[in-house]
């Protein structure tokens, strides 16, 4: 018979377990080969009950009873007393561990001993008796202690329990609170412990999911990479993976799953957790949708695109940066955005970035120089952004040649323009000037003659000298007039709102003797005020209604003037009851020099109506006659308001 | 008040038929007028300050200024002269062929005693040269016809 198995094997180490069981074979080996004798029970005393002095107080507590006893010869009971006391002594907190069986029996031997010679006249008696309480003294500690270590090891096992439920209840919390799945998968590849997350996502319940592999959850189209991932993570310790999930009913769910291998003694274990990531992935999509847009646009824009940042390092360039440039993509991403000029651009390229890193904008002109050194004029736009927090240029460039050489053919055009109208007006002004001086001449020297000597000329002579100087005065007017039509437009006077209508009244007043003396009736209507050099207005007004005055028809003339206001402009009509002008004229009377009637009827040079054209005109106006049904003639003319 | 003599008038101008004419104007006032005629402002300025070739110029009773002279520009003479203590005095009537306001009032500014527009009839030009005669001699009282002051 063996009792050498009295606690559960799990609580001990082994050389606990060793020494229990040897302590318990002893026990049975002294209770059946009792009596001993006394140097057998002498070698059983151990040193440590001698230097312990928890023993030593054990011990004579353990002495002192026996003594007690057996002076009295009271064996029955001391028997039972040393079997309390012992009990007591081996069950006691810090005692049960220390207080070995060999130490309690060392006890009980020593007691015997100093008994010896009191004891003597009975000493077999007292031997048998000794003997005896020794081997029931032993059974009863070793069952005793057996007993409390029972005891204490269930108490520790509940407490144990206790705190393992709490901290089993705090990880199921956490393991099923976690906002992903979460798994652990043993080294046989079976899942052993998953969260509810799964069971939803599956649609599995747990007794289904048992009995699956766990990567029958997933597309099969990622099972050979996803056997390689969970190898890798058994392997390596660790591994991380996208894959889609597959419901039940085929829904999928992209996720991200991550898992770390776990050493336990049954073997490695991996615990990992997946994560929904269809946001994420929709974002991502989004992005990329965004990105695919963007690049479209950087690509089809007509200029060169860049992006760079404030070192001047490129970030980002379309295609036509590489065609235009004639560098690669490897090259730009080395160049600096100023290597792209040559001479004074490059300051200003420099200048202009500074700019736009310091104000948020700038533009420039200047011209790109490809690798072949190939120069285009280009207009190029800078505006400051943030890209990764970092300071960035963002811009375009645009091939400005053509508009450029247009630009350049238009202002050409415009200087020989404005030149060759400064020349003519010089020249008239000039010619005018120069030509007066030598009729004047002539002029006052034919006249000189007639009055030096007016008696050594006969009438003839003086008819041919009056016709002589009739001619220069001619002549003189059509400069005089020439040098008018040229002077409209050279002064460059601001225009200021002048009152149409008191220009109106100086006119008739300087025409106040042809008035009177046609007989002439001038009326208006009320005339606005309007943006005009008031001295060519006067002019202009002035020119029609002498006209009408003076190509007047047998009756008195009777001129209307009377002004209506046209959307931006004011449109002015001057109505008489003269000759009238024939249709196929109405445009030929606006150009200079050009009369449609005999100097002896209607004199003059041709230059009023060429002067008024050109005063309009110069107010960004127009003239024209208007081709009307009553006879005479209606001149109008419209004015900017 | 009138001035017993002719009036002794330095014309500035450089146009001959101007002068031609000028001086024919001037002989048919019936008067002994002498009229010294120099081209330009550098020459006039010498012939008043009695300089070079003019040390023996009289002192002038009027000037006839012509504006558009080459050289030195009446203007630019006229401001001269009416600057300069010694020349001030001198009554200077511009006579030119310019109608512009600006000139009228330029001159006038600068100390221009008369502003006359040169006629372009002959007729017209003996008839202010008649006027001018009949004013200067006729009517003002001119500074070189003092009786303290020597000539």
């Amino acid at each position: 018979m063996s009792r050498a198995v009295l606690f559960p094997a799990d609580l001990l180490n082994s050389e606990e377990r060793a020494a229990l069981a040897a302590r318990a074979d002893d026990l049975w080996k002294a209770h059946e080969r009792a009596p001993r004798t006394a140097d057998e029970r002498r070698d059983l005393a151990s040193d440590a009950a001698l230097t312990d002095p928890h023993i030593g107080a054990a011990f004579e507590t353990l002495r002192s009873l026996l003594l007690a006893h057996l002076r009295r010869g009271d064996f029955e009971g001391l028997s039972q007393a040393f079997f309390d006391t012992a009990t007591q002594l081996a069950t006691e907190p810090d005692g049960a561990g220390r207080i070995s069986l060999a130490a309690l029996s060392a006890a009980a031997r020593h007691a015997v001993r100093e008994l010896g010679e009191p004891a003597a006249r009975d000493a077999s008696r007292l031997r048998i008796a000794v003997a005896e309480l020794e081997a029931q003294l032993l059974l009863g500690v070793g069952l005793a202690y057996n007993d409390a270590r029972e005891t204490a090891f269930e108490q520790l096992i509940a407490e144990r329990t206790a705190a393992l439920t709490k901290e089993k209840a705090l990880a199921d919390t956490i393991i099923e609170t976690l906002p992903g799945l979460f798994f652990v998968i043993d080294h046989q590849q079976r899942l052993v412990r998953w969260n509810r997350e799964v069971e939803k996502a599956t649609g599995y319940d747990a007794s289904e999911i048992v009995t699956h592999h766990p990567l029958d959850f997933f597309d099969q189209a990622d099972l050979p990479f996803l056997e390689q991932k969970m190898l890798e993570a058994f392997v390596a310790g660790g591994a991380s993976a996208e894959a889609i999930l597959v419901s039940r009913d085929g829904t999928r769910h992209p996720r991200w799953f991550t898992s770390r291998r776990v050493e336990l003694e049954e073997g490695p274990l991996l615990v990992g957790i997946g994560i929904d990531i269809s946001e994420r992935r929709e974002a991502e999509l989004r992005v990329q949708r965004e990105k695919r847009f963007a690049d479209s646009i950087v690509e089809s824009l007509p200029g060169v695109f860049y992006l760079f940042d404030d070192r001047g390092q490129f970030l980002r360039w379309n295609r036509n940066f590489e065609t235009v440039t004639q560098y690669s993509g490897e090259e730009i991403g080395r160049m600096h955005p100023v290597e792209f000029f040559a001479g004074d651009d490059q300051q200003v390229i420099a200048e202009r970035i500074g700019e736009v890193l310091r104000t948020g904008q700038s533009t420039a002109e200047a011209h790109f120089v490809s690798r072949d050194g190939t120069r285009r004029p280009f207009f190029f736009t800078g505006l400051r952004v943030s890209v990764d927090d970092q300071t960035c240029v963002i811009g375009m460039g645009i091939d400005v040649t053509e508009r450029k050489q247009a630009e350049d053919a238009v202002a050409e055009r415009t200087r020989e323009l404005a030149r060759s109208n400064a020349d003519l007006e010089q020249f008239a002004y000039v010619a005018s000037h120069d030509l007066q001086e030598p009729l004047r001449a002539v002029k006052s020297y034919t006249q000189l003659l007639a009055r030096r000597y007016p008696d050594r000329i006969d009438r003839d002579a003086r008819r041919y000298i009056e016709r002589s100087v009739a001619a220069v005065s001619r002549m003189q007017s059509l400069i005089d007039d020439l040098l008018a039509y040229s002077r409209v437009g050279r002064g460059d006077e601001p225009f200021v709102p002048t009152d149409s209508e008191a220009v109106m009244r100086e006119v008739l007043d300087d025409l106040q003797a042809s008035v009177s003396e046609t007989c002439a009736e001038v009326h208006h209507s009320p005339l606005p005020t309007l943006p005009a050099d008031r001295s060519q207005l006067h002019q202009l007004m002035q020119n029609l209604i002498a006209n009408a005055i003076k190509f007047r028809g047998n009756a008195p003339p009777q001129v209307h003037v009377s002004a209506t206001r046209h959307g931006s402009f004011w449109r002015f009509t001057v109505q008489d009851n003269g000759i009238g002008i024939e249709p196929e004229y109405a445009e030929r009377v606006f150009i200079i020099f050009q009369r449609l009637h005999s100097r002896r009827h209607y004199p003059g040079t041709g230059v009023g109506l060429a002067v008024c054209k050109k005063i309009v005109e110069h107010h960004g106006g127009r003239i024209w006659i208007e081709p009307s049904a009553t006879p005479g003639t209606c001149v109008c003319f419209e004015l900017p308001a | 008040m009138a001035l017993a003599r002719g009036l002794r008038v330095l014309l500035v101008e450089d146009n001959p038929d101007d002068v031609d004419l000028t001086v024919a104007a001037f002989r048919e006032t019936g008067a002994e007028h002498q009229v010294d005629v120099v081209e330009n402002g550098v020459e006039a300025l010498a012939y008043l300050r009695r300089q070079g070739a003019y040390h023996a110029a009289p002192t002038p009773d009027l000037v006839l200024l012509d504006l558009n002279l080459p050289k030195q520009a009446g203007h630019e003479l006229l401001a001269t002269v009416k600057n300069d203590a010694a020349l001030r005095s001198i009554p200077v009537v511009v006579l030119t062929s310019s109608k512009a306001d600006a000139d009228v009032e330029r001159t006038y500014a600068a100390g221009a005693n008369a502003y006359v527009t040169k006629p372009a009839d002959l007729d017209e030009l003996f008839r202010v040269v008649h006027a001018i005669d009949a004013f200067w001699r006729g009517v003002a009282r001119l500074p070189t016809a003092l009786t303290t002051r020597s000539t």
